[in-house]
């Protein structure tokens, strides 16, 4: 189960020496509330994962623990090899949209830019380097010709796109989302999932949570199923089993498994 | 009375004069940290901290020192406090807040009316404001008060967008979130203890809100709604001031008046529009 991504040749190649994310028995624990524990898995640079798990299966700490804001109580997680603590900068996050304050009057080119906090110098002056990077991410999710909307006024998918494109322009090489698909109608969500898609051949890693199982087996490389522990790992067809299925929804869900024929 | 005389007219004393120095520089800074208040629903807490500084007002002016020395440091101390109460009772710190708010409120009535006839202090001038009563010195705080304010926020201008926008990005992003926020809190603070000169502690929120929501419906950018919102506070304060000296009205109900027809004109015409 731990052997991901060797059914596509064209990761193969690309599969750099050191994994992109690599959690070993990582516990995280609030108090004496233990919310992930041994949680083991490798992602190989470029591969496209699905995290998928009910509602505090720890999905959203998983993502938190890999960009370096909660630290695991046992076990290591790495990024490239480096502690997330102290890799920042090359993992991009795409927080859930209920944690983004909408009201808030920033434009696309504002969001974006906000990817080159960290670079900016004195008084947060914008270079020449600065704004191409931040043209450069716009145009590589297709919303260049928005950037001087309000972030507000977008649907949902754009607004992950808007996100997507200030990760990259922060040179991440592995971006998270969390819930990625929520607020986003299914128009969009195919769309999105097309630029994600292009951006995990020019070599980013990308992993994102969703509850949208059918998404995810159609479209993710990789998917990680979670419940406060790994109950599976590996290619969709694999990991989706019904023992699985039932772990994480119940038994209803294993019935409605021919809905979406994996 | 030719137009010309009638507007020169207030300004040829000097209370008046030194009322509309005091008046153009909070029209600058209210908006600033308005246009933060509002989007991040800080209305509340705003109105709670205006109300929080009335006792350390009064303990200043009871030991016969100038009210700053009151001020200033009661203010750092809410915000900091406020800031505490949101961040560990979250959505209960409304509650918190409000007990918070009334009972210091209420302990500030209490000093002044103990203690207040000794030292000639008025309590509506406290509540409602006295911007025809300030001096010099008041000025040179105020402006004093005010640079700080516009330098902090030249200099965090970014974080702070960044963190009220998206503060679980910007904590990614390496930005020490907390410190923002009560960077924020104290900024907001300082700015309601330079306006309760002119509006008083129960009329802050009509310079601190009014303008900002206003410039919010007439613009998109948040460097355009600050601009606008500079130019509402301008209006409203400098047409408060004329309505006080010819309509022999208390200045600082004029100046809230004025913010708040000026909102009401606003969304009128927006609606009138879209």
């Amino acid at each position: 189960m731990n052997h991901p991504g060797h059914h596509d040749p064209e990761l193969e190649t690309h599969t750099a020496p050191l994994p992109a994310v690599d959690a070993h028995r990582a516990r995280v624990t609030y108090g004496e509330n233990t919310v992930l524990k041994d949680v083991t898995f490798s992602v190989p640079s470029g591969a496209f994962v699905g995290i998928v798990g009910p509602n505090g299966a720890g999905k959203s700490t998983l993502l938190k623990t890999l960009v370096g804001i909660i630290e695991p109580t046992a076990g290591s997680v790495h990024i490239y090899g480096i502690d997330p603590a102290r890799s920042r900068g090359l993992v991009g996050y795409v927080p859930q949209s209920e944690d983004v304050n909408w009201q808030f009057p920033v434009t696309v080119w504002d969001v974006v830019m906000m990817g080159r906090t960290p670079s900016l110098g004195a008084f947060r002056y914008e270079s020449t380097t600065d704004k191409h990077a931040v043209m450069d991410a716009l145009h590589r999710v297709g919303l260049l010709h928005r950037k001087d909307e309000l972030v507000h006024s977008l649907s949902g998918g754009q607004r992950q796109r808007v996100f997507v494109a200030r990760a990259l322009a922060q040179d991440a090489r592995v971006l998270l989302l969390d819930e990625a698909f929520s607020g986003v109608d299914v128009g969009s969500q195919y769309e999105l999932v097309a630029v994600l898609r292009r951006l995990c051949e020019e070599g980013q890693t990308i992993l994102l949570s969703t509850h949208d199982l059918a998404n995810m087996a159609r479209n993710m490389d990789l998917v990680l199923c979670l419940n406060g522990h790994v109950c599976a790992w590996g290619p969709p067809e694999d990991a989706f089993t019904p023992d699985v299925l039932e772990e994480l929804y119940g038994p209803h869900v294993v019935s409605a498994e021919s809905t979406y024929s994996i | 009375m030719d137009v010309i005389s009638y507007i020169a007219e207030p300004f040829q004393y000097g209370f008046m004069l030194r009322a509309l120095g005091v008046a153009v520089i909070i029209s600058i800074v209210c908006p600033l940290v308005g246009v933060f208040v509002i989007t991040r629903g800080y209305g509340f807490m705003g109105d709670a901290m205006a109300h929080s500084i009335f006792p350390g007002m009064a303990l200043a002016l009871i030991a016969g020192l100038s009210p700053w020395f009151g001020m200033l440091p009661a203010a750092l101390v809410f915000a900091f406090l406020i800031g505490f109460l949101i961040r560990k009772t979250g959505i209960q710190a409304d509650a918190a807040i409000g007990i918070l708010f009334a009972s210091l409120f209420a302990l500030g009535i209490v000093l002044i009316s103990l203690f207040g006839s000794q030292v000639s202090v008025n309590l509506e001038d406290i509540l409602l404001g006295q911007i025809l009563a300030v001096t010099e010195g008041d000025i040179l705080v105020t402006l004093g008060v005010a640079l700080l304010t516009l330098l902090v926020f030249a200099g965090y201008f970014k974080e702070l967008v960044f963190v009220s926008f998206d503060p679980i990005g910007a904590e990614v992003a390496g930005i020490r979130v907390g410190w923002i926020d009560y960077l924020l809190l104290a900024l907001i603070s300082v700015v309601i203890v330079v306006t309760i000169q002119a509006v008083g502690v129960i009329l802050v929120l009509a310079m601190l809100i009014a303008p900002a929501a206003a410039a919010s419906l007439a613009a998109n950018k948040i460097f355009h709604i600050i601009g606008f919102g500079v130019l509402f506070a301008l209006i409203a304060s400098i047409t408060g001031l004329y309505t006080s000296y010819y309509g022999n009205l208390p200045s600082g109900a004029s100046i809230a008046l004025a913010s708040g027809i000026i909102f009401a004109i606003v969304a009128t015409l927006r609606r009138r529009i879209a």
